[in-house]
């Protein structure tokens, strides 16, 4: 009965946290209390006292740009004079590809099609201004509008910068009241705007860093995981002597500080982490988070910076297909990397075979359409600069390895049933 | 009722075999119910035929999810991904010309209380288009606002995909490749006979003995094992061998088996006329010719044509100043050049491709190694023009002033069955050999 209720628990906990863990950040942002409140003073100045500002906030990926600026909207919204006054206007910058795009979801965010109808502007600036003078309150002057632009690099990108010129012109000019903020994770973004939009630029930056200290890293860590009243899950101060107790262990702390914190301080990994951890836990079947759990997650999740996803590629290929590999890294290395085609590997891959190991094929149709399995994957990649692939046949086209030669040897000798003549000849080149 | 059936259809839809672990992680990130947020992508990785398209299949159908799936081979044109996509996800035909629009309609069309998924298959394509896509899709959660899923699947791993600017993590599932007993346990399921398990499992195992080294993939082995199986039993149906003398009914198709290893892959022939050709003895081989894989050519020429492809081999993977002593009767004496120029030549000629030589070139070796005497007519022209079109040999650059070069396509093997009948020892002639 107890154990029942046990198991209950930890798929609502999995629930809960996941709430937390995954996409949707709102209602849970934590730390950061300066920038929290520098950006909200911002704001607010805008809405309440009619100032046009504009802002960049800056920082690397996933050390929790959005969630600030979300959280500073939830906090601004929550004041009085916010909901009558305030119009919020979001541009993702992977979206609006263009102006045109960008200024048709501007009249989308604002409500103006119907004002707009099928009106033709001379220029853009027209437009723009058009819009925006066109929401007033009552008899008061227009209302102030907070714009938000993500991806602000790519907009960087557009022709003339006009859409950032305009904006910041009209935050100068103080025509109507906006609020600029653009989020970027390219920390010199400035450097691309053009000189006469740099100039309206207000040059402010809020720089956002990852943590540079391991307990501070931890810490969050066990926020992340902890529960409050709030949950309504019932056992809940039993789930947080459990974190408690497995992140306060000697092991667990050398872990995570030796393989996650040294590779990728983000809060989007750690979140990712702990997102593996837990449905690892849930598919089996556990209640407690130990060093397993975290060993296989960190696997699962360390797809961007570690060479074990080549390791695991190269133990499903054939042995034919290994023998191949070998040819490729003897021939690299007697020539020095030069540019290799099959009809040499093919050669190489026959005085192997007489030799050695009678009992493989030697029929080339079948070892070239290994090798096309192989360029499928990349490991072998064609030459780029070389002759047209139409003049010449494939056999003859000159390719070069894309497998690093110490990866190669890593993985076949981890290779399950490898037979002992493949190893020996991955070790020496020579056949006797 | 129709609706009935496709309900009963999807809900008892076979559970894949000996993917267990990666259907319970699956299962509890995509558990069906509407209210756990799924992660913003997911990334399916593994070899070919290793079963990700199979497990996510059965996952969502199972699960009654409300998916979109698009192949990305099919990527001519940005359109086409989202008109696919948001024709499946809303069940009707919208026009949709960009990200802005398809963002758009998904926001506002699709419930934010349910779950969806959109699943892309191969998508490692998806780096030759415009980067944005791979932006767009990795965060389709953040930009609609919609509890939706993005799966990626993929032979390659995560790093070969990221563009310049990085991207964020995915939930990675690893599919391996079947071991020796999970593919043993497959195929014996999918062999429909009446026989034993521990019949099917001992063929099966023969056959994997012999194959495993050149060839992993499931469908390959699953192909073989059919092909032969009926053969195999067939002693055990006539009541020649018994069930358990597994070794004389493996020496009865022995040789069949060695001599299906060397088509491994290739489906150059239809498996019936496979049977058939197996069934022909060494002795009654048409004239033709075989290639050693046991298919034949289909392909011939008349005769001077064969003379000349041997005159455009030569001509390409000879060296200039041999052909003096080649071809003429009175050549001087051979030069002791350096051994190591030697040796370096050797290696290049036959491995380095063939080399383009002037027309001149050939039909001097052409009239050269031809018997009879033959008079240079339009014929022999025609006849080259012929060979150019079947792309035995190539023109190669656009010369108009000089006269035109060729580079010869044709591999020794083929050249050689071809040229049986001539009787012509093509090696005598060649260089470094």
């Amino acid at each position: 009965m107890v154990k029942r209720k046990a198991d209950l628990d930890i798929s609502k906990v999995y629930s809960h946290l996941s709430h937390r863990l995954l996409g949707d950040d709102s209602g849970y942002f934590f730390g950061k209390e300066a920038n929290v409140n520098e950006l909200l003073d911002l704001v607010t100045r805008t809405v309440a006292k009619g100032e046009s500002n504009s802002l960049l906030i800056l920082g690397p990926h996933g050390v929790g740009k959005s969630a600030l600026v979300n959280k500073v909207l939830r906090e601004a919204s929550k004041q009085k004079s916010w909901s009558e006054n305030a119009v919020i206007v979001k541009l993702n910058g992977f979206i609006a590809v263009d102006d045109k795009i960008a200024l048709k979801d501007i009249t989308k965010q604002l409500e103006l099609e119907n004002v707009v109808g099928n009106k033709v502007f001379g220029s853009f600036a027209d437009h723009l201004t058009f819009l925006l003078t066109s929401l007033k309150s009552g008899d008061k002057d227009s209302k102030p509008i907070i714009f938000i632009l993500e991806e602000f690099d790519t907009f960087c990108n557009h022709k003339n910068q006009s859409l950032l010129y305009n904006l910041f012109d009209i935050a100068q000019s103080r025509a109507v009241p906006i609020c600029v903020i653009g989020v970027s994770c390219q920390i010199d973004v400035t450097e691309l705007l053009e000189k006469r939009v740099k100039s309206r630029f207000s040059h402010r930056h809020l720089n956002m860093m990852h943590f540079k200290q391991f307990p501070e890293y931890l810490d969050f860590f066990k926020e992340f995981l902890i529960l409050d009243k709030n949950c309504k899950i019932e056992d809940y101060q039993a789930w947080n002597k459990m974190v408690q107790r497995t992140f306060d262990t000697k092991e667990v702390q050398t872990f995570l500080e030796s393989k996650l914190f040294m590779y990728d301080r983000s809060i989007s990994m750690m979140k990712q982490f702990l997102y593996a951890g837990l449905v690892h836990m849930l598919s089996q079947g556990r209640q407690e988070l130990s060093m397993d759990i975290f060993e296989t997650s960190l696997q699962q999740v360390c797809a961007s910076f570690s060479c074990q996803p080549l390791d695991l590629i190269i133990k499903d290929l054939s042995i034919l297909e290994v023998c191949i590999l070998i040819a490729v890294k003897h021939l690299s290395e007697i020539y020095d990397n030069e540019p290799f085609n099959f009809e040499m590997v093919y050669h190489e891959y026959v005085k192997f075979r007489r030799r050695r190991l009678t009992t493989l094929t030697e029929e080339k149709s079948v070892i070239f359409k290994c090798w096309e399995n192989l360029m499928s994957l990349e490991f072998i990649v064609a030459k780029v600069g070389g002759e047209r692939s139409r003049s010449q046949q494939l056999e003859y086209l000159l390719n070069i390895s894309h497998l690093p030669a110490a990866t190669l040897k890593k993985s076949v000798e981890k290779y399950p049933n490898c037979p002992t003549e493949v190893l020996q000849w991955l070790n020496s080149s020579t056949h006797n | 009722l129709h609706c009935l059936i496709h309900f009963i259809q999807r809900k008892m839809s076979k559970r894949p075999l000996c993917r267990d672990n990666e259907i319970d992680r699956l299962s509890v990130i995509l558990d069906g119910n509407n209210k756990t947020i799924l992660p913003r992508t997911i990334f399916l990785q593994g070899s070919a035929d290793t079963g990700k398209s199979l497990v996510l299949r059965y996952i969502l159908e199972t699960r009654d999810y409300n998916y979109a799936t698009f192949h990305c081979v099919e990527l001519a044109d940005i359109r086409l991904v989202f008109e696919k996509i948001l024709f499946q996800l809303l069940g009707s035909v919208t026009k949709c010309e960009n990200v802005a629009e398809f963002i758009a309609i998904l926001s506002n069309s699709l419930d934010p209380q349910k779950a969806y998924v959109v699943w892309l298959e191969e998508s490692e394509r998806l780096r030759s288009t415009d980067y944005h896509l791979i932006q767009v899709f990795c965060r389709l959660q953040d930009l609609t606002g919609l509890n939706i899923c993005c799966i990626w699947e993929s032979r390659m791993d995560w790093a070969k995909l990221l563009p310049i600017r990085d991207l964020p993590s995915p939930v990675v599932i690893h599919f391996p490749q079947y071991s020796k007993s999970e593919v043993r346990e497959i195929i014996v399921s999918l062999l429909s006979s009446k026989r034993s398990m521990q019949f099917l499992l001992d063929y099966v195992s023969l056959v994997q003995g012999l194959f495993f080294t050149t060839a992993r993939s499931l469908p390959e082995l699953l192909h073989v094992s059919k092909l032969h199986f009926s053969d195999y039993s067939q002693p055990v149906e006539d009541g020649i061998y018994e069930e358990t003398e597994t070794k004389k009914l493996w020496s009865n198709i022995e040789k069949k088996m060695t001599k299906c290893m060397s088509t491994v892959y290739l489906r150059e022939i239809a498996s019936n006329q496979m049977k058939t050709l197996q069934t022909i003895q060494d002795g009654e081989l048409p004239a033709e010719g075989k290639t050693p894989s046991g298919t034949s050519i289909t392909m011939e020429v008349p005769f001077y044509s064969k003379f000349l492809l041997i005159a455009a081999y030569l001509a390409s993977y000879n060296p200039q100043r041999t052909d003096k002593r080649f071809f003429m009767k009175h050549h001087g004496k051979q030069r002791k050049t350096s051994q190591s120029i030697k040796s370096k030549e050797k290696f290049n000629n036959q491995l380095t491709g063939p080399k383009p030589f002037p027309l001149e070139r050939m039909l001097a070796i052409f009239y050269n190694i031809v018997e009879e005497r033959v008079n240079p007519s339009a014929n022999i022209y025609c006849q080259i023009n012929s060979l150019a079109r079947l792309q035995f040999i190539t023109l190669v650059g656009s010369d108009q002033i000089d006269q035109p070069k060729y580079k010869c396509n044709v591999t020794l093997d083929f050249l050689r069955t071809l040229a049986k009948p001539l009787n012509f020892d093509i090696t005598k002639y060649l260089y470094g050999q």
